[in-house]
């Protein structure tokens, strides 16, 4: 009986990280993620607004969803090694697209600058070319999901060579 | 293909997002530099201003932008509102569609049309010298991905062009050929930037709002100079202004402009 490709043993050449090693990992992932995705925009956008400068973005679906990119990407180190990983890859992408969607919805930023003199900026555009990252990286994780499917088990050489 | 194709593509792609992070990350920092460096500053045109035959005031005004950016700022728009102290729009300009190379300086020139005549709710601008609220709009486009809107509001000095225009009426006195005058006083200063030339007509008003009679103030003023004389207004028999209203009007040639009424004690 054949193993399923899913399934299929680690080769000989690679040394796969133990569970409680990938999820310690994983949960040191969370922390510059978090930092990343929720405390930056949240933090920033009121440290800003401290001196006036206000932006249009909505600060709750930002962090609700910077929480779950959080959430997938440790999950996505954590399964690193299983057919999973390029799936969770291209999940997180899509999340990332709809995260700089709700960013353009508000990219404006207007700064008092005193004396009468105030300057609204709008960074949309900047925002719809960094969609072109997320892209890129939902290509990868079908590709990578694709090769897992068709190559059981190479991944692993590439990812965890013996050394 | 190599077994391991599918997976080095991928991560090609996810080394090609990294990097295409990185030059958007390092671009949009230029960029808000190349914005910071953006200079804009304003000088009125004062050899320019004038009032129109058609009673309208035109002001000038110069802005200056220099960019010694790396990115170009295209295109740049300049519109430009005054408004009275009490928010009454009193005119708005627009300037011409201009872009901005990286390195470069351009001035807009900004003509600022006010209808005199078209100011009645504002006419106290007309007597009083005080600070018009100035609002200026720069609409641009910086490395073609970013848009600002720069908004400056900035007050400005007005000089009234009758500026503490006074009437003072004596009391009705016999004058030639039997008939009633009361001799008026009109004096004010011309604080605007233009010469005042035409016909200022008085005409006084009883209290119950009926004109007791009016007459003609020939008025040459320089820029900044005081003018006051006295004519004698001729009264209907039994018309007694006292305690009514001395309306002053500016009668060019193509308009009339009303100042605003001056009471009789």
């Amino acid at each position: 009986m054949s193993v399923p490709w899913w399934r299929a043993p680690v080769p000989a050449s690679a040394k796969v990280p133990s569970w409680p090693r990938r999820l310690v990992v994983a949960g040191l992932t969370t922390v510059p993620l978090l930092v990343v995705f929720v405390l930056l925009p949240y933090g920033a956008t009121q440290y800003l607004a401290g001196y006036g400068v206000t932006s249009g973005l909505a600060l709750l679906s930002i962090s609700a969803i910077g929480v779950v990119l959080t959430a997938l990407g440790a999950v996505r180190v954590a399964v690193r090694p299983t057919w999973m990983y390029g799936p969770l890859l291209s999940a997180s992408a899509l999340l990332v697209v709809v995260y700089l969607l709700v960013i353009f919805e508000g990219s404006t930023i207007t700064v008092p600058l005193g004396g009468g003199f105030r300057i609204t900026i709008g960074y949309g555009s900047i925002v719809l070319a960094a969609l072109t990252i997320p892209a890129l990286y939902a290509l990868a994780g079908a590709m990578t999901f694709a090769g897992d499917a068709r190559y059981p088990g190479e991944r692993l050489r590439l990812d965890y060579p013996r050394r | 293909m190599v077994a391991s194709g599918p997976y080095r593509a991928a991560r090609r792609l996810r080394q090609l997002a990294l990097v295409a992070a990185v030059v958007l990350v390092a671009f949009v920092g230029t960029l808000a530099y190349s914005a910071s460096q953006i200079r804009p500053s304003s000088t009125l045109d004062t050899a320019h201003e004038a009032l129109l035959a058609n009673g309208t005031l035109v002001l000038g005004a110069f802005l200056n932008i220099s960019n010694p950016g790396p990115f170009p700022v295209d295109p740049v728009d300049v519109s430009a509102s005054v408004y009275a102290p009490d928010g009454t729009p009193l005119a708005n300009a627009r300037g011409a569609n201009v872009a901005i190379g990286a390195g470069g300086t351009t001035t807009i020139h900004l003509r600022l049309y006010f209808p005199l005549e078209a100011l009645r709710s504002a006419s106290s601008i007309l007597t009083v010298s005080e600070n018009l609220t100035a609002v200026s709009l720069v609409n641009a486009t910086i490395g073609s991905l970013v848009s600002v809107v720069a908004e400056y509001d900035r007050n400005l000095s007005w000089g009234a062009p009758f500026d503490a225009l006074t009437v003072t009426v004596s009391a009705p006195a016999p004058g030639p050929n039997r008939t009633t005058v009361a001799n008026s006083t009109v004096s004010f200063t011309d604080q605007a930037a233009f010469p005042i030339a035409g016909n200022l007509v008085v005409t006084l008003v009883a209290t119950g709002g009926v004109a007791c009679g009016s007459a003609p103030v020939p008025a040459q003023v320089l820029r900044g100079a005081a003018f006051s004389r006295t004519v004698a207004v001729p009264l209907t028999a039994g018309c007694d202004p006292l305690g009514g209203t001395a309306d002053i009007s500016l009668h060019e040639p193509t308009f009339v402009l009303d100042l605003p009424s001056e009471p009789i004690p």
